[in-house]
């Protein structure tokens, strides 16, 4: 376990809760006030649930196998892969245990499924949906674009890859890619303004 | 979900972990600085999301308390670290940190020490030194002196009960 005199929860939650954020506008699911319907999770919570984890014990951290906040955001990504998982999973029973009446008149959708605030959870989570979110969110920036095609469509993944490709230098894509997180958060808030 | 679709989730986790570190960059890259300032640009403010993260724990401390369960270290620290009006930068948390733990060390060994004293048996001197002939009077009034000194010493370090 990393010594504690180098541990600091502030930092820690501070840069859980950012990365915590970047993943739920990565999978289109909103903001902090957001919550995986069906598991009724908001980033603060599964920021919180990691930690507690971490505290517990029940998450354990060998240094030997990488930083501590690696571990945590690794942790906290899966955790809202899972629960995607499980909204996909629920959602599906709900409604194929629902008889189909054909005669019937069809009943009134849920608030979730409401055009405009509807969640597809599966294709939250499924790669080509994934790509296409990335896609519009840099559309209008040629510079973030075209490193969003190196990956997705040239299946570039390191930085010195993508920079050969590009004519440019890894710092720079390195540089990029820290435009594209600032980008995506301001993606989604103009997103979620005018939907 | 159909079965194909549950049997290719688990590399697909590792799929989406792998796009989203290419594109954005791995989670040791997010600095703190830098994530606050994406919590700013979200409108977020990092003091809120600390006051959140302390309530939450603080109710987890006392649910230990009140299951008579040790509270454990690492979430006493969180609470020090998130309380409001901690110190802003870890440096000064981590040297506030460092003085607790020296004044805790400190009084632990007080206490300690008023313990062992307290077991001690209480002195009491030996006179006879007083019937010799061969001391002179200048001689006797230094060992009543320093009879009365190592008395008053002894007494200094016991308890005020007495024990």
């Amino acid at each position: 376990m990393e010594a504690q005199q180098s541990l600091d929860f502030e930092e820690l939650a501070h840069r859980l809760t950012a990365f915590g954020l970047r993943t739920f506008y990565e999978f289109g699911l909103g903001g902090r006030n957001s919550t995986v319907a069906g598991v009724g999770l908001s980033v603060d919570d599964f920021v919180s649930a990691v930690l507690v984890e971490y505290m517990e014990g029940k998450l354990q951290h060998q240094a030997s196998r990488g930083d501590l906040f690696s571990l945590l955001a690794t942790a906290l990504r899966n955790d809202i892969i899972d629960s995607l998982r499980k909204a996909a999973h629920a959602h599906e029973e709900s409604r194929s245990s629902l008889p189909a009446e054909r005669d019937a008149d069809p009943a009134p959708l849920s608030l979730d499924e409401l055009p405009g605030s509807t969640i597809d959870f599966a294709g939250s989570i499924d790669e080509e949906r994934y790509g296409e979110r990335a896609r519009t969110a840099f559309a209008g920036e040629p510079e973030l674009a075209e490193v969003v095609s190196a990956v997705l469509e040239l299946n570039l993944y390191k930085p010195r890859e993508i920079a050969a490709e590009l004519g440019i230098t890894a710092a720079e894509v390195q540089n990029r890619k820290k435009r594209l997180q600032r980008q995506l958060i301001d993606h989604n808030l103009v997103e979620r303004k005018t939907a | 979900m159909s079965e194909q679709k549950e049997k290719g989730l688990f590399p697909q986790k590792a799929r989406l972990a792998q796009l989203s570190d290419s594109l954005y960059g791995s989670p040791s890259e997010l600095v703190a600085r830098e994530a606050r300032e994406l919590l700013r640009r979200a409108g977020i403010d990092p003091e809120d999301v600390k006051a959140r993260l302390y309530r939450k724990f603080d109710a987890l401390a006392k649910q230990y308390a009140a299951a008579g369960r040790p509270v454990p270290a690492l979430l006493k620290q969180a609470l020090s670290d998130l309380r409001p009006g901690a110190p802003g930068s870890p440096k000064e948390r981590a040297l506030v940190r460092e003085a607790r733990a020296a004044i805790r060390s400190v009084i632990d060994h007080a206490q300690r020490m008023q313990e062992r004293l307290a077991r001690l048996p209480r002195v009491t001197l030996a006179t006879a030194y007083r019937n010799k002939k061969e001391l002179s009077e200048r001689d006797k009034k230094l060992l009543d002196d320093l009879a009365e000194d190592l008395l008053k010493h002894n007494n200094r370090s016991r308890p005020k009960d007495g024990r």
